[in-house]
């Protein structure tokens, strides 16, 4: 009676360990189909038609950020930077709400930028190697096209616009020290 | 054989333990859920467009648009900057100003050669630099209404030359060799 009563205890324990091994066989099972299936998913080549961000960034092994594509001011921007951190290209705006491009030599000064003038027209400007105005193709103040030419001081050594308040078109050259050296017609 | 027996020999049959298998596949997943975390930016993401969000508004794009690649940022109303493929299949870059109307345009000319634009506020061209029909360097300064009031030009016979213009587009001086 005493044994009948053991075996009946050991078979109810039994069950419950079968049972319990059952539970942990299932689980296995599903827990490496779930994995397998990250695995496929990611693996997987896909392209989405569209993705939306606040901001996009290429980084490179070091994870340095390399080209950032984001909004500034509720305007959209982008800056492409060296691996040192300094910068290289920023397709940008200006204050005037107009679009704006600089590009930096490997010093990081800016080198050629695109942008608006106070006027509301646009402006192309070449500097030097330490980032100083050099070259300036704009507009002056009455509108009219000009080129302006300035030497390594900063200061205006030639000039083609129009002269005064006239649409006549003017070239003038200059010193170093800003006086008028050649003028025409 | 007593039915203790049978079980005990079933679960024997049963080889490895399964609570151990289940372990090991739940550390693979957890593995792979924190690499997934720590890796962080994939080495690359393909996509046929991508915009840049200020909240609900787009302010940036670089997409695919009638089977070219345009680069577009914009202040939410007017587009700032935009970088595409041009009609003869050149490069165009356009700096568009507060009013719509482009500042800067770089791009070519029918020959395939460079040309750089700069528009006045009206959104008349006011300079131009690129090369001329000789395939010579050449800088063109409009007016505010488009007349040519100065020219820097030449060609490899005569060389170059500065020449000037009055309102009215009638040369009024010129240096040259």
């Amino acid at each position: 009676m005493n044994i009948s009563n053991q075996e009946s205890d050991l078979i109810i324990r039994l069950r419950k360990l079968e049972k319990s091994q059952a539970r942990y066989r299932f689980a296995f099972l599903f827990t490496a189909a779930l994995a397998a299936a990250f695995c496929m998913i990611g693996a997987k080549r896909h392209t989405d038609d569209l993705i939306q961000a606040k901001s996009f960034e290429v980084v490179n092994d070091d994870a340095k950020v390399l080209a950032r594509f984001t909004s500034a001011a509720g305007k959209g921007e982008m800056r492409m930077y060296h691996t040192d951190g300094s910068p290289l290209a920023n397709v940008s705006s200006s204050t005037d709400n107009s679009g704006r491009v600089d590009l930096f030599n490997a010093n990081g000064k800016p080198m050629i930028s695109l942008s608006s003038t106070s006027t509301g027209a646009g402006s192309i400007t070449l500097n030097n190697s330490l980032g100083a105005l050099s070259v300036q193709l704009a507009s002056n103040t009455q509108d009219h096209g000009g080129l302006w030419v300035f030497n390594a001081d900063g200061k205006q050594i030639a000039v083609i616009t129009t002269s005064g308040t006239t649409a006549n078109g003017i070239a003038e050259t200059y010193d170093a020290a800003g006086t008028k050296t050649g003028h025409l017609p | 054989m007593s039915e203790a027996e049978e079980i005990i020999s079933r679960l024997e049959s049963k080889g490895p333990s399964f609570r151990i298998a289940f372990c090991l596949a739940l550390s693979g997943l957890t593995v792979l859920v924190i690499a997934n975390r720590v890796i962080g930016a994939p080495d690359v993401i393909r996509t046929k467009s991508m915009q840049v969000m200020d909240g609900t508004t787009n302010v940036g794009s670089i997409g695919i648009f009638s089977g070219k690649v345009v680069l577009g940022t914009t202040n939410s109303k007017t587009s700032l900057v935009s970088i595409g493929e041009g009609v003869t299949g050149t490069g165009v870059l356009v700096l568009t100003g507060s009013n719509t109307k482009d500042l800067v345009r770089l791009s070519s000319t029918k020959s395939g050669g460079a040309s750089v634009s700069v528009y006045s506020s009206k959104g008349i061209e006011i300079a131009n630099a690129s090369p001329n029909i000789a395939n010579a360097g050449s800088l063109f300064i409009q007016s505010s209404t488009g007349t040519l009031i100065g020219e820097v030009n030449g060609d490899k016979t005569n060389g170059g030359a500065i020449i000037l213009h009055d309102a009215n587009g009638t040369e009024t001086a010129r240096v040259h060799n």
